[in-house]
């Protein structure tokens, strides 16, 4: 290692062996990203809580721990970070509202105890959407793109993949309703996974929709998320299988390249990363779903019902304390039909079913993540942007199908552009390997330093 | 059910109050494009006639295809 920056933006593979041979230890990395994360979270706001004190004593013991040749796992010793709604015992929990402002669970997240046990630094709690829901609540504000101070990180889990694309800490823990890790993952370059739905536990996790939410990985590699996940599992991983790409089969997700939405930029990346994949031996086809474009409906039919059975008591006792967009979407989900709800949950298998008769003429559905780079704000969840953002990454979260983004391009400004791919349940690890070869395949698109 | 068109504030009022939210005639106001973009869908959803379909249990268990697992 020669600089700050390239321990920073190293690989967890890399940090892990520099402790294990003792050139590198658990504290001097941990101080390091605390003082990236002091000189650079006043302009991203990407930690609502930054657990300093707990982040050196969590290192500590990893040195000592590495000294007797005992570690426990791949993340020994690796600063990560929590999106603040998951719980964490003695340490405040916002959700990103003024509601819970003052909340500090007494007991951790499931996910928590199993990346605990693992011997990982939690170095913060990161900001996100009030609730992961509605826009960001004033008394915190937004997260700020890394790659573009005056552009949202996106939402909802934008303070983790800021803190992650910044280097302020090696992997971090999102949550994804809609697109919530994929669309900050794609705005920031990063590699986001939206697991198998029902994959990882969300004991100790807010919700905002019990039947759409899942937890999953940030990282700037598909090698580094897989271990985050396996530690969410509790599940330990050696290595993703090494990946020939000529082998698998590719679906082009037609509906999904095109609308008004999309921009040039985005959609020049996509046709130019299918291209070298074409070169890599791969089978591409188109792939159509049919009745896909009702999905942008009936994900907020699904959501809004659920979140407002979950803020109905606050709603109406403390409705000045929400912000004033949350507030709104809130009080959507009462005045829809119980009907309407179980007929959208009723398409979500009729969908799941169209996804999987294309998912066996091929292996993996790839899409733009986002259609577009960046924006300046995170527009509203109720709305045509807030459907525009979403439509690629919601249909998976209404199927519960694995989906993955990892950086592909970059716009004529130099913002970075997702790929999304999709898979058969439970195939996460493989989407992860063949993300990493993809990696292997566009190494000038791999983000190295954001400064 | 009336017509989504038909579909005005007082409506919006009296099925959030059913449901156990009292929301002033401005605040319903500001709900009622989205609720009639809503139960557009819902419409062209009913029209797929999915009848039994499950509304519950793992997504994919309708077809059994859990060959990853």
């Amino acid at each position: 290692m020669t600089s700050d920056a390239d321990i920073l933006f190293a690989s967890i593979d890399t940090v892990g062996a520099l402790y294990r041979n003792g050139e590198l230890s658990p504290v001097e990395v941990t101080e390091l990203i605390l003082a990236r994360i002091a000189a650079l979270n006043p302009t991203l706001n990407a930690f609502i809580t930054v657990t300093a004190d707990q982040a050196l004593s969590a290192a500590r013991q990893a040195e000592q721990d590495f000294h007797r040749g005992s570690p426990r796992g791949r993340l020994h010793g690796i600063p990560v970070a929590l999106k603040d709604l998951v719980d964490t015992a003695g340490i405040r929990t916002t959700a990103g509202s003024r509601i819970l402002a003052d909340h500090v669970p007494t007991v951790n997240a499931d996910l928590v105890r199993y990346i605990n046990s693992e011997g990982a630094v939690l170095v913060g709690k990161t900001n996100l959407l009030e609730f992961a829901y509605g826009i960001v609540h004033p008394d915190y504000g937004p997260t700020w793109n890394p790659w573009d101070s005056t552009r949202t990180a996106g939402g909802s889990s934008g303070g983790s993949a800021a803190a992650v694309a910044a280097g302020l800490c090696y992997a971090a823990v999102g949550t994804d309703t809609g697109g919530s890790i994929r669309i900050p993952a794609s705005y920031c370059g990063i590699v986001g996974l939206k697991p198998t739905y029902g994959l990882v536990s969300l004991d100790g996790v807010f919700p905002l929709s019990w039947s759409l939410d899942h937890a999953g990985p940030l990282a700037r590699n598909c090698q580094d998320a897989a271990y985050l996940l396996s530690a969410m599992r509790m599940r330990p991983l050696e290595k993703l299988q090494t990946i020939d790409l000529a082998e698998w089969r590719f679906g082009i997700l037609t509906e999904h390249l095109g609308g008004a939405e999309m921009q040039p930029a985005v959609r020049k990346a996509f046709d130019a990363v299918c291209d070298r994949l074409r070169s890599a031996g791969a089978r591409l086809r188109p792939v159509a779903i049919p009745h896909l474009a009702l999905a942008d409906g009936a994900l907020l039919t699904v959501i809004a019902p659920e979140a407002s059975a979950i803020h109905a008591r606050w709603i109406k006792e403390r409705p000045d304390d929400y912000a004033p967009l949350t507030r709104q979407q809130i009080e959507l989900g009462f005045a829809l039909p119980a009907v309407a709800h179980v007929r959208a949950q009723q398409y979500r298998r009729y969908l799941t079913a169209q996804f999987l008769a294309a998912l066996e003429r091929v292996d993996v559905i790839l899409s733009p993540t986002a259609p577009w780079v960046a924006p300046h704000a995170d527009p509203a969840v109720v709305g045509d942007e807030g459907a525009a953002e979403a439509r690629r990454t919601g249909p998976y979260n209404l199927t519960g199908l694995p989906a993955l983004t990892l950086n592909c391009g970059f716009s004529p400004e130099g913002l970075p552009i997702g790929l999304q791919l999709a898979g058969r349940p439970y195939a996460d690890e493989l989407l992860l390997a063949i993300g990493a070869a993809i990696e292997q395949l566009l190494p000038e698109v791999t983000p190295k330093h954001v400064t | 059910m009336p017509e989504i068109a038909t579909i005005d504030a007082n409506f919006i009022c009296q099925i959030a109050r059913a449901n156990g939210l009292d929301l002033s005639l401005e605040r319903a106001e500001a709900l009622l494009p989205a609720v009639r973009d809503l139960l557009a869908v819902d419409t062209q959803i009913a029209n797929l006639h999915l009848q039994a379909l499950p509304a519950i249990g793992e997504t994919w268990e309708p077809r059994g295809l859990t060959d990853d697992k």
